[in-house]
């Protein structure tokens, strides 16, 4: 008998919970009502749950075939728990899912879940409202204290399943794929809830992974002819909506290398032959423009050795041009008023573009720094430094422009002490104001933001001929006095500055031999482009 | 043989000169080595400009000064603490500590430039638009009267027009197009002519002043091979 069992059981057992070890000893249990092996193996199952035992395991394996037994009814038999009849099966019916030596007496399938089971009362009572034989088992103290030891077919009968807890579970559709030996080795024991007691029962799911390599398809197309029909018209379509649609109303001559060398070529040697030369073909622009007259006026008006503060707010790469407009101004200005100039900047780059522009084309003038002039140096915070400066200036530039010797010289000199700034505490007491800059912005920040300080100061501006007509402006609406723009306006002041000769002399020819080359360009490349525009139209015209 | 300090400039020029007119070939090596050097001087020299035009003589000196009372120092620790937190900008991590000087700087800057715009060219401008129907200046005088009526009026409607075209209500018509009304749509179009005539104008000045920077520094490049001959 002891040798029998094991063997009875593994004829019983599927093949993953044949290979368990045994955890114990198989003790004989020493019972007068001694159950026949499978009685055994389903251990202290009630004899419902017995006959719900499925006959194949969880994982797909069939289990011992079973006796050929006609399948149960689904009606409750009357000696089942009433409990019980509230949960009836709507599956197939099954056949009793162990083979037993003795038939199990009339033990209907356990009802699998149905619709009207499924509410919260059934449910509840199903956890909590225990089954007389469970609740006996519970309450009654053990006949026998001694543990019945645990054996192989203990832990097959505790790991077997109804058919209406499988029910519950998902289709086993992934689990069906695994193999005997992944779960096998999953000895998990459930210490809890309904599923208490049985092992390896569900997979975990680290553990789970296909064996079996996956089935191979094929990724070629399975279409029709005559969907790969529509799918290459639909394919055309596409291809033809993402395709550029030429404007054929348009067309102009396009920028290349060769043109731009030519023009390149024509402008270097025309120019650099005229400087070359020293020619004066061109004469000088006669007659001032109101802007400039405004601007001869001003500086008419200065009083003599009276401080004129000048902002240089130009770029340095702008420099040949804002000398050149603006040397004649000073040159007059110095010649005739001698002036106590003040210089001060917003770029950075302007403190020694007014020292370049003091000692190089003003340098005839003798003007010294600290004694005739007065370099301020770089203003920052923009428009709030123009502002601040406006309001209080000298709190806002305290200090002149270094130019110690000493590269790391710390020593500052208060600016407002020395010759060229005294008397001078506010911005309305300089007798004129004086820009010079290559940027509209820069003259906008500098007219909007000292105009409550300054009054009716004259104030010229010196621009370059780009910022010129956005400036203007502010001349039509007699905000500044003046405005000299560009190589133009020096030329022009030039012919007022008692014939002193001037930088603007020398550039005129190449500057107006440059300006009619631009229009030549310009106007023969409409033209061009015209006639490629009419010849293109009777093209057409003939083609229709 | 003593080279002078002229000499090495006009050197210099020259080379950058020639460097920089480079670019009429197409991007190449020398103009990428002549603006490259150029970026590098030029941000040098801007970051010595602010450190000793601005953070030495306005910030260093006076809080290290024995003669600043203890009130201006304190004060200054204001901006002194704004730059230290305006320098956390560049740690990813830190920025956000710099949002508050940014905030003051950028509501400060807002509102002088606001308060400018009107004070300075808004209402001035509308005045000057205004006045020049003035007739009381020309009294007397036909030729200029009549010349600054023409002024005016070019200006006046010049203003109007270039607004119209930037009017961009418009109203749907049966066929389901949206179309601006009638009147607008003529003063826009009339509109656009200013507007090509003011780029013109810009374009013109762009192009002269391109011209004059070229002449110089041809002028220079002359002059300064002209020492050797």
């Amino acid at each position: 008998m002891k040798s029998d069992e094991p063997a009875a059981a593994d004829a019983g057992l599927p093949a993953w919970l044949s290979g368990i070890p045994d955890a114990a000893p198989v003790e004989p249990v020493e019972n007068e009502n001694a159950a026949p092996a499978d009685d055994l193996e389903l251990g202290d199952i009630p004899s419902w749950l017995k006959a719900a035992a499925p006959h194949s395991s969880i994982f797909g394996e069939t289990a011992q075939e079973p006796a050929v037994e006609p399948a149960p009814s689904f009606d409750a038999p009357a000696d089942s728990a009433d409990w019980l009849n509230t949960f009836k099966s709507i599956d197939t019916p099954q056949a009793p899912a162990f083979a037993m030596d003795e038939p199990v007496e009339a033990a209907p399938a356990p009802p699998a879940f149905v619709p009207d089971s499924q509410s919260g009362e059934n449910m509840d009572s199903l956890f909590t409202d225990m089954p007389d034989w469970l609740s006996g088992s519970v309450d009654l103290p053990a006949a026998n204290p001694a543990p019945t030891p645990m054996t192989n077919s203990d832990v097959l009968a505790a790991g077997e399943l109804p058919a209406w807890v499988q029910a519950m579970r998902p289709v086993d559709t992934g689990v069906s794929q695994l193999s005997s030996t992944l779960l096998s080795s999953d000895q998990t024991l459930e210490s809890r809830g309904a599923l208490a007691g049985l092992q390896g029962v569900l997979p975990a799911a680290p553990g789970y992974a296909p064996t079996s390599k996956p089935k191979a398809y094929s990724i070629k197309l399975q279409a029709s002819e005559e969907q790969q029909m529509h799918a290459a018209l639909l394919e055309q379509i596409l291809a033809a909506e993402a395709e550029p649609v030429p404007i054929a109303s348009y067309s102009a001559l396009r920028t290349s290398r060769s043109l731009r060398w030519v023009i390149a070529f024509l402008l270097l040697t025309i120019i650099t032959s005229v400087l070359a030369m020293r020619t004066q073909i061109f004469t000088m622009p006669v007659g001032n423009t109101l802007d400039i007259n405004g601007a001869l006026n001003a500086i008419g008006s200065i009083p003599e050795g009276s401080p004129v503060l000048v902002m240089f707010d130009y770029e340095p790469a702008r420099v040949g041009e804002m000398e050149v407009a603006a040397a004649p101004v000073f040159d007059q200005m110095l010649l005739l008023r001698h002036p106590r100039l003040t210089f001060i900047s917003t770029n950075e780059s302007g403190a020694i573009l007014a020292e370049r522009f003091i000692t190089g084309p003003l340098a005839g003038h003798g003007y010294e720094s600290g004694i005739r002039y007065l370099n301020l140096g770089y203003l920052p915070g923009g428009q709030m430094g123009i502002r601040a400066f406006a309001q209080n200036p000298s709190v806002s530039a305290p200090y002149a422009f270094s130019q110690s010797a000493n590269l790391f010289s710390t020593t500052l000199t208060p600016a407002w002490t020395l010759p060229p700034l005294e008397g001078v505490t506010s911005l309305s007491q300089f007798t004129a104001l004086i820009l010079i800059t290559d940027n509209a912005d820069s003259a906008r920040a500098w007219i909007e933001q000292t105009t409550s300080a300054r009054g009716t100061l004259p104030f010229v501006v010196i621009s370059s001929a780009q910022a010129a007509p956005m400036i203007q402006p502010y001349y039509t609406s007699q905000q500044i006095s003046g405005l000299v723009s560009g190589l133009y306006g020096g030329a022009v002041y030039e012919q007022n500055n008692a014939g002193r000769p001037g930088t603007a002399r020398t550039y005129w020819d190449a500057y107006s031999i440059g300006m009619l080359l631009a229009m030549a360009l310009i106007l023969g490349g409409g033209l061009w482009n015209l006639a490629l525009g009419l010849r293109d139209r009777a093209a057409a015209r003939e083609a229709k | 043989m003593a080279i002078s300090l002229d000499l090495i400039t006009g050197a210099i020029s020259f080379l950058f000169t020639l460097l920089i007119l480079s670019y009429v070939i197409g991007d190449n090596p020398l103009f990428k080595i002549g603006t490259y050097i150029f970026v590098g001087v030029s941000a040098g020299f801007i970051a010595a400009i602010a450190v000793w035009q601005v953070v030495i003589p306005r910030l260093v000196s006076p809080l290290i000064s024995t003669s600043v009372s203890i009130t201006e120092k304190g004060l200054l620790l204001v901006p002194l603490l704004g730059a230290l937190l305006l320098i956390m900008k560049i740690s990813p991590r830190l920025s956000g500590m710099g949002r508050i000087v940014m905030a003051f700087l950028t509501g400060v800057g807002a509102a002088v430039t606001i308060a400018g715009a009107l004070t300075g060219t808004l209402m001035p401008q509308v005045m000057g638009t205004i006045n020049a129907f003035d007739m009381a200046p020309y009294q007397g005088n036909a030729g200029l009267l009549l010349e600054s009526i023409t002024n005016g009026a070019i200006v006046l409607f010049g203003t109007i027009f270039t607004l119209s075209y930037f009017h961009f209500g418009a109203r749907p018509r049966a066929d389901g197009s949206m179309r601006r009304l009638g009147l607008i749509e003529i003063f826009a179009w009339v509109g656009r002519v200013f507007i090509g005539i003011t780029l013109g104008a810009i374009f013109a000045g762009v192009y002269a002043a391109a011209l004059t920077a070229l002449i110089e520094r041809l002028s220079s490049l002359i002059n300064f091979i002209g020492n050797f001959l």
